[in-house]
């Protein structure tokens, strides 16, 4: 189905802007775009760019004023969440949360729920509607088309106006969702000593060490190294599954890689049933021989 | 000022994919319910700030009121009162209409969710309840504390790769994601006893005028097929051998 504009909103990420160029594209080629960020040029296949420079709730009443000109808006990441709802009432527009796919001919957006455990397919009927995309399930667009970002004042109280007083950054020392090998651990480690084995075992990989969100909680490992619905989405080639039972929160984080190696006491373990290979053992035995062997192997 | 805490009875997450199946077009009525995966996060942010600023915390949920006996989870974590709306549609307008009435009814200045689990994971009621209140909307929340000289408040929020501290007045809902400092407290024995003289308040449900946000087409069980192979586990240096062979031919190390 095709509209007579579009227009994206999200921050300055290449990748967030990338996917919604990409989809955006699919429904017309008279896109627009409303950014968060401070930069005065935005590389995107669009024709006119928004700029604000501050929080998007803040600017809610103002783009709603300029959205309530297009008939799809599409939106991701967490201006997608700040905005996706509030617009929809706002503008009394169809919806879709979610979408992890999309059949553009139709004009139906599926969206996965129950931990990626069933599909549901929505069919939008009438414009303007409003599609917020899930991260990372689409292709995104790289342009080199550079457009100068025009700036708008929010229009929002002094009362009002939500401020930020800090920000902290979070050192982050892993990218789990590039990484190519990825070495995570579960419940079944059991400590923080534990992790400790599995980051010697995903160095000497080359690769880098993930975990459950079980072992997060736990305080094994800190929240950065979280795969799963809440943490990381994985695109990994290999990754070994250690101690990690297959909760189907975990099991949506690791929906795109290519080759799970699971290593679990229990042979009944959910993740036996995504897996490559399947190796009924104790973990830590395992990497044992598993490090031998890779000593052997390069030296 | 009064506090909520929206919460949501959903089957439990953990259920293997294998034994999972529909009736009617959700999930089967054979699953362990349990509250909302995040929800438990949510009343901890909302008790943290409630011994923080003195004031009273009502739990409040969507749901047929045969559900009373797993919402009561909230009671004995430390909410002050129960408020059920009785009804059963996933719709999300239709809930956050309800507890939003629920919202206004009982006085309520500020409200946090759980992320993602009041509606089959769209996250749309709390950002559509933002919305019918009229009221500023702060997603991936986890933290909030009343300041100590003026009436406004400081909320840390989670992103990607930053933590934002926020300040702002009046009015809000917050989503509230997982983190360390909001782990759910384990109710103790002192705290189930006391829950079971707290006020559990039952509303009939109002319906919210239809707004055809979309059609709901179908609702399927993906198939994901994938190849298995279980290796010898006799001597794991051989296993580990030829897990490296293998993966070797295959081009991945």
């Amino acid at each position: 189905m095709k509209v007579n504009n579009a227009l994206i909103i999200s921050d300055d990420s290449k990748d967030r802007l990338g996917e919604l160029n990409f989809v955006s594209h699919k429904f017309c080629n008279n896109i627009d775009a409303i950014v968060f960020s401070n930069k005065s040029e935005i590389e995107i296949d669009a024709n006119k760019v928004f700029g604000f420079n501050t929080l998007p709730v803040n600017a809610i009443d103002r783009i709603a004023q300029i959205a309530k000109n297009y008939d799809v808006i599409l939106t991701n990441g967490i201006v997608g969440a700040y905005v996706g709802g509030i617009l929809a009432y706002k503008l009394n527009m169809s919806c879709v949360f979610g979408v992890n796919e999309i059949k553009y001919d139709d004009f139906i957006f599926i969206h996965s729920a129950y931990g990626d455990k069933a599909l549901f397919e929505y069919k939008i009927e009438r414009l303007p509607a409003l599609i917020v995309l899930k991260e990372k399930y689409f292709e995104a667009l790289a342009s080199t088309n550079k457009v100068n970002v025009e700036y708008v004042e929010a229009d929002v109280s002094k009362q009002d106006t939500v401020t930020v007083i800090k920000e902290e950054k979070i050192e982050k020392t892993v990218d789990l969702g590039k990484a190519k090998i990825v070495v995570g651990g579960g419940r079944g480690i059991g400590s923080k000593e534990g992790f400790a084995i599995l980051e010697k075992i995903a160095k000497k990989l080359g690769g880098v060490a993930g975990a459950s969100r079980a072992a997060v909680d736990n305080n094994w490992i800190s929240y950065q190294y979280q795969i799963g619905q809440s943490g990381a989405m994985l695109s990994a080639d290999v990754y070994f599954a250690f101690g990690i039972s297959g909760a189907t929160q975990h099991l949506a984080g690791i929906k795109n890689v290519k080759c799970v190696i699971a290593i679990n006491t229990d042979e009944q373990a959910p993740i036996f049933k995504r897996a490559r290979y399947n190796i009924v053992a104790d973990w830590k035995e395992f990497v044992n021989a598993l490090i031998n062997q890779l000593e052997a192997v390069n030296g | 000022m009064n506090i909520g805490v929206c919460i949501k009875v959903v089957y439990d997450y953990e259920t293997p994919a294998e034994k999972f199946h529909l009736g009617n077009n959700r999930m089967h009525g054979d699953y362990k319910e349990v509250l909302g995966l995040y929800d438990e996060h949510a009343i901890e942010v909302a008790l943290q700030l409630k011994s923080n600023m003195n004031a009273k915390l009502y739990a409040i949920s969507y749901a047929k009121s045969d559900k009373v006996s797993v919402l009561k989870k909230a009671l004995s974590m430390g909410s002050d009162e129960l408020i059920v709306i009785n009804g059963e549609k996933d719709d999300p307008f239709q809930t956050a209409y309800n507890l939003v009435n629920a919202i206004n009814k009982y006085d309520i200045g500020l409200v946090v969710f759980g992320r993602m689990s009041s509606d089959l994971e769209r996250e749309m009621v709390p950002p559509l309840s933002a919305a019918m209140l009229n009221w500023r909307y702060l997603p991936y929340v986890i933290s909030i504390t009343k300041d100590e000289n003026n009436d406004r408040f400081t909320c840390i929020q989670q992103l990607e790769d930053k933590n934002l501290t926020l300040s702002l007045g009046g009015k809000f809902v917050a989503s509230i994601t997982d983190a360390p400092c909001n782990l759910p407290r384990i109710p103790n024995l002192k705290e189930i006893m006391k829950s079971k003289s707290k006020p559990i308040h039952i509303e009939d449900e109002v319906n919210f005028t239809s707004f055809d946000w979309a059609r709901e087409m179908d609702v399927k069980i993906p198939t994901y097929e994938y190849v298995n192979e279980m290796l010898p586990n006799e001597d794991l240096n051989v296993t580990a051998k030829l897990l490296i062979d293998n993966l070797k031919k295959e081009h991945y190390l």
